[in-house]
């Protein structure tokens, strides 16, 4: 008979390990980013008129408005970031024999999407 | 307390130790003890020490010291870690806190009941079954450096269980197969001899494999040997996707 | 107590006891196989082997000069016929290994890759990385997951064989999680495990090295073989004995003395070339001179005061630093990795120290060429064994083959024998064990208030070793050794034990294994003492020369009450008359 000690996890376990911690900020963040959707759809439903697309506007300005935004801004790019730096693991590019480093896979994805978001300012400046 | 008999010459240091022993007690409790401290020491020359000189009831597996028999990991400040590849130096002056490694088991003392894992293997089919089979007289198979690279980096886990004490998913819920035996099975799917990759995929793509895994990441970065596991798991799930893909999209594709 | 029966019971987990399981499964499923084993297998020390494994499959090697290089490099002690039979079937076991997995290192046509390696002439050495021990350890323990008929006793400490009407019928071991005594009967019985280097202060040898099976064979009458040839590496880590690999040397690293000098050059083994002449590191030359004389070179460096000094004892240089960064990580990378960790030193730029180490013991059990002992139904194969394909000195990478070769031969014998002899006498065997299960179990009730500690005789037994049997011995030297050891012997009789626990009790583990240590090292003593003549590994500082006429033969140690009896045996001569040694040239 196993007289084996067993230790659970206690409740609050991503507490204990700063790995853990950014692992369940990663996965709380996605709740508010998945909600900023919600803004999205109303700004589509806005547009169907233009005096609520006034109004639509109007709440854009509103402190609460920008307060959101700032913290969205945050999170979308800390997903960014870390679903960036995460990319070499589930893609193994090879170079000859050799495996080519984690740093040039994930620089390489970071390189374009610089260059994609460069892309979209300009768009948006230029109109 | 316990005391040492033992007079120590120069600068020690505190190592707190978890300690059970389940013929008398049924809760842990920690001892602490005074060592002697020395630059070139790892942890486990400074718990072989206590072993030695102080209590020769502390219990504690260990083996090869030069971190490839994967016999002495433990939790160091709540760390996973081969202590024979951890030195003093690093936390000194600290107190270190010594314990089992965590999610599993304690047999005793330091010592896990690891019963698990190794089930975990066997179930992966963690061996070659051959694509071709191939007899002694007809030499070995041919495989280049470059499907060597394919698989090479997964051979090198040693077995020591660290991942699993990084994983919080495996702590919640031991059914998940875990880095270690995922990363295992991956190493023969990826092996250019081996045939027996999609019978392994039943059990990878199943719920306690691959999909368990939320990408923690802590996995890789506690592993002393830079296998990867959590690499090894999200490549995992893009090839499983993409075969789903495949075969809603071409079922006739596949046999 | 019900006891199981196995028609082959392995003790050992390590490479040679996990060939042996797979040999008896695949060629008869219906045989029942056991491997009883201190650790869970993966963790033996066949793990810690770097090197390589060698076996004759290029073009321009031949199966002549294998066995030539191996006669010779064991200084004419080797059975030839054992040789001759183990170089034949080297080749085949390296490629069963490649069918199961094992990830060797490969030519850019997909074929496997040989380096060279000390004291062979030709390049033969099959390689993974700077781990093949690792890796064949893990490929094998792996593959025998799939066998059936295999039962696995992970963490069960055999303290006893079992002898019964002439015949070994199985063991008594200690469950180490329960602290339960069993007996595990065997229609035949394998030993596998491993060397005994943990009697030496330092080694490369891990901490489960502690000669438990040659303890074993010896308590049951069976001799030990060749015992005084204990082989140092030349290359460890000063403090540690952390093995800095052979491969090190075999890619073309160099061995300096604290003046910069290449002395190997000083000591017969040729002249050097430059390191970046195409031609270096030249085959059986200077730095790829066998292990006994290298290690035997430092001594003398030593005595002309030519070494560095530190408080981790005196060491040399061994500079790799010419082979770049590429191909160290390419070639070597666990070398990088450990005098990184170990000494703080990178060896891409600054020369790593080392100093010899004792490593392996070309002694054993004494078996034939099928790996029987004397004992009818007892086997033994790998480190613990000696067959002899070493003689009085391995060559590097021909020990990691062995285990692959032997234990497969052992597990066929052992399968044959067991078919023979189906009849196991249960009853009797649980008898035998009732007084030594009872001894047991009052030390894990009421502890043993003895004088000695097992730390404390450790030492004392180890340090002896070191003083008296090191690389250069002499009568009186070998004198002391052998009365520190009828000291130890009385003195160990009153051990104490503190820990009373059942569950997992290390203390009682390490007490039994001292008294198997005790057991090895008296057998090493005496031998040496009795050989008064120079061969491989054995040095005499009072009997410089090799003496074929008086001594062209294997000891043989035998346990009796007082100091051991030495016998001696032939050497099998087949077509290799004894010959100088001649390296470098």
């Amino acid at each position: 008979m196993s007289k084996d000690y067993i230790r659970p996890m206690p409740k609050r376990w991503w507490t204990t390990r700063p790995g853990w911690a950014k692992f369940m900020l990663r996965e709380w963040t996605a709740l508010p980013v998945a909600i900023y959707c919600g803004v999205l759809i109303a700004m589509a439903a806005a547009a169907r008129s233009e005096a609520s697309w006034q109004g639509f506007c109007d709440w854009l300005e509103t402190p609460l408005s920008m307060i959101l935004h700032v913290i969205v801004l945050a999170f979308a790019l800390l997903h960014t970031v870390t679903w960036f730096a995460a990319a070499p693991k589930a893609i193994r590019v090879f170079r000859g024999d050799e495996q080519v480093p984690e740093a040039l896979v994930a620089g390489g994805h970071f390189a374009a999407w610089v260059v994609v978001s460069a892309g979209f300012a300009l768009l948006v400046v230029g109109l | 307390m316990a005391s040492s008999a033992t007079k120590i010459e120069g600068k020690t240091v505190t190592l707190e130790i978890f300690r059970y022993q389940p013929d008398d007690e049924t809760e842990p409790r920690y001892d602490t003890f005074e060592v002697p401290y020395r630059e070139d020491w790892v942890v486990l020359d400074a718990i072989n020490w206590i072993k030695d000189e102080v209590d020769g009831s502390l219990s504690y597996r260990w083996s090869c010291r030069m971190g490839v028999c994967g016999s002495c990991g433990m939790m160091v400040n709540g760390e996973p870690k081969l202590t024979c590849a951890v030195f003093l130096r690093d936390y000194y002056p600290k107190p270190m806190r010594i314990e089992p490694l965590e999610h599993f088991p304690v047999t005793r003392d330091l010592v896990i009941n690891m019963d698990d894992f190794m089930g975990k293997m066997e179930k992966l089919q963690t061996w070659i079954v051959p694509k071709e089979p191939r007899t002694i007289e007809e030499g070995e198979y041919r495989q280049t450096p470059r499907q060597l690279a394919d698989y090479k980096q997964y051979t090198m886990c040693i077995n020591c269980m660290l991942c699993y004490s990084a994983c919080p998913v495996y702590g919640l819920d031991s059914s998940f197969l875990g880095p270690a035996a995922l990363t295992l099975g991956r190493r023969y799917s990826l092996d250019s001899r081996d045939g027996a990759k999609d019978e392994r995929a039943e059990l990878i793509q199943s719920d306690e494999g691959v999909w368990s895994c939320t990408f923690v990441g802590e996995c890789s970065r506690v592993c002393p040997k830079n296998v990867d596991p959590a690499g090894a798991i999200q490549a995992g799930k893009v090839e499983g996707t993409v075969d789903m893909m495949k075969s809603m999209l071409m079922p006739w594709g596949r046999k | 107590m019900s006891i199981p029966v196995y028609d082959v019971l392995i003790v050992g987990g390590g490479g040679a006891g996990l060939r042996a399981a797979i040999a008896v499964a695949q060629a008869d499923p219906t045989q029942r196989v056991a491997v009883v084993s201190k650790v869970y297998p993966m963790r033996s020390h066949t793990v810690s082997a770097e090197g390589g494994a060698a076996g004759v499959i290029k073009d321009n090697d031949s199966a002549e000069d294998h066995c030539n290089d191996t006669i010779g490099g064991g200084d004419w002690l080797a059975d030839q016929d054992a040789v001759e039979a183990f170089v034949e079937e080297a080749p085949k076991e390296l490629i069963q290994l490649e069918h199961w997995g094992c990830p060797w290192n490969r030519e850019a046509d997909g074929s496997v890759a040989v380096r060279p390696f000390g004291g062979m002439k030709i390049q033969r050495t099959w390689f993974a990385s700077d781990k093949t021990g690792f890796h064949m350890l893990h490929t094998l323990f792996q593959t025998s997951q799939q066998f059936d008929p295999v039962t696995r006793y992970d963490e069960h400490f055999v303290f006893d064989l079992l002898v019964h009407d002439g015949r070994c019928q199985g063991v008594a071991c200690i469950e180490l999680k329960t602290g339960e005594v069993r007996i595990i009967a065997g229609r035949s019985v394998i030993l596998c495990t491993g060397g005994g280097g943990r009697i030496f202060p330092f080694t490369t040898n891990a901490a489960i090295k502690t000669g438990d099976g040659m303890g074993l064979a010896y308590r049951a009458g069976v001799g030990l073989k060749d015992m005084e040839f204990v082989q140092y590496h030349p290359t460890g880590l000063p403090g540690t004995g952390i093995l800095i690999t052979e491969a090190a040397r075999g890619e073309g690293g160099i061995l300096l003395n604290k003046d910069g000098r290449r002395y190997l050059q000083d000591h017969d083994l040729g002249s050097p070339l430059e390191v970046s002449d195409p031609r270096h590191p030249q085959l059986k030359s200077m730095e790829l001179g066998p292990r006994d004389r290298l290690s035997q070179a430092f001594y003398w460096e030593r005595e002309a005061g030519n070494v560095f000094t530190s408080d981790d004892g005196d060491y040399v240089h061994l500079d790799v630093t010419h082979l770049g960064e590429k191909k160290i990580n390419k070639r070597i990378p666990f070398v990088r990795d450990t005098a990184l960790k170990y000494v703080g030193v990178d060896c891409v730029k600054e020369p790593i120290p080392v100093r010899p180490v004792v490593h392996y013991m070309m002694g054993g059990v004494d078996t034939d060429i099928d790996a029987a002992t004397s004992l009818p139904g007892l086997y033994a194969a790998g480190e613990c064994a000696c067959v002899s394909i070493n003689g009085a000195n391995r060559l590097g990478s021909n020990s990691l083959t062995e285990l692959l070769v032997f234990g497969k031969r052992a597990g066929m014998g052992a399968a044959a024998f067991a078919k023979a002899n189906p009849e196991v006498a249960v009853d009797a065997l649980a008898a035998q064990v009732g007084d030594k299960a009872a001894r047991l179990k009052s030390l894990y009730s009421e502890g043993r208030e003895g004088e000695a500690s097992i730390a404390s005789i450790r030492r004392t037994l180890t340090s002896a070793m070191e003083t008296g049997a090191g690389i250069y011995r002499d009568q009186a030297r070998l004198d002391a050794l052998c009365e520190t050891l009828r000291e130890i012997k009385a003195r160990i009789k009153d051990l104490r034990i503190t820990d009373r626990s059942k569950t997992f009790n290390t203390q009682l583990v390490q007490a039994l294994e001292l008294e198997f240590m005790v057991d090895a090292a008296e057998a090493v003593a005496f031998s040496a003492s009795a050989r008064k003549e120079s061969r491989g590994a054995h040095q005499r500082l009072d009997f410089k020369e090799r003496d074929d006429g008086a001594f062209l033969k294997h000891s043989v140690a035998f346990k009796s009450d007082g100091d051991p009896r030495i016998d001696y045996k032939d050497v099998s001569i087949t077509k290799w008359p004894p010959a100088e040694r001649v390296y470098g040239k």
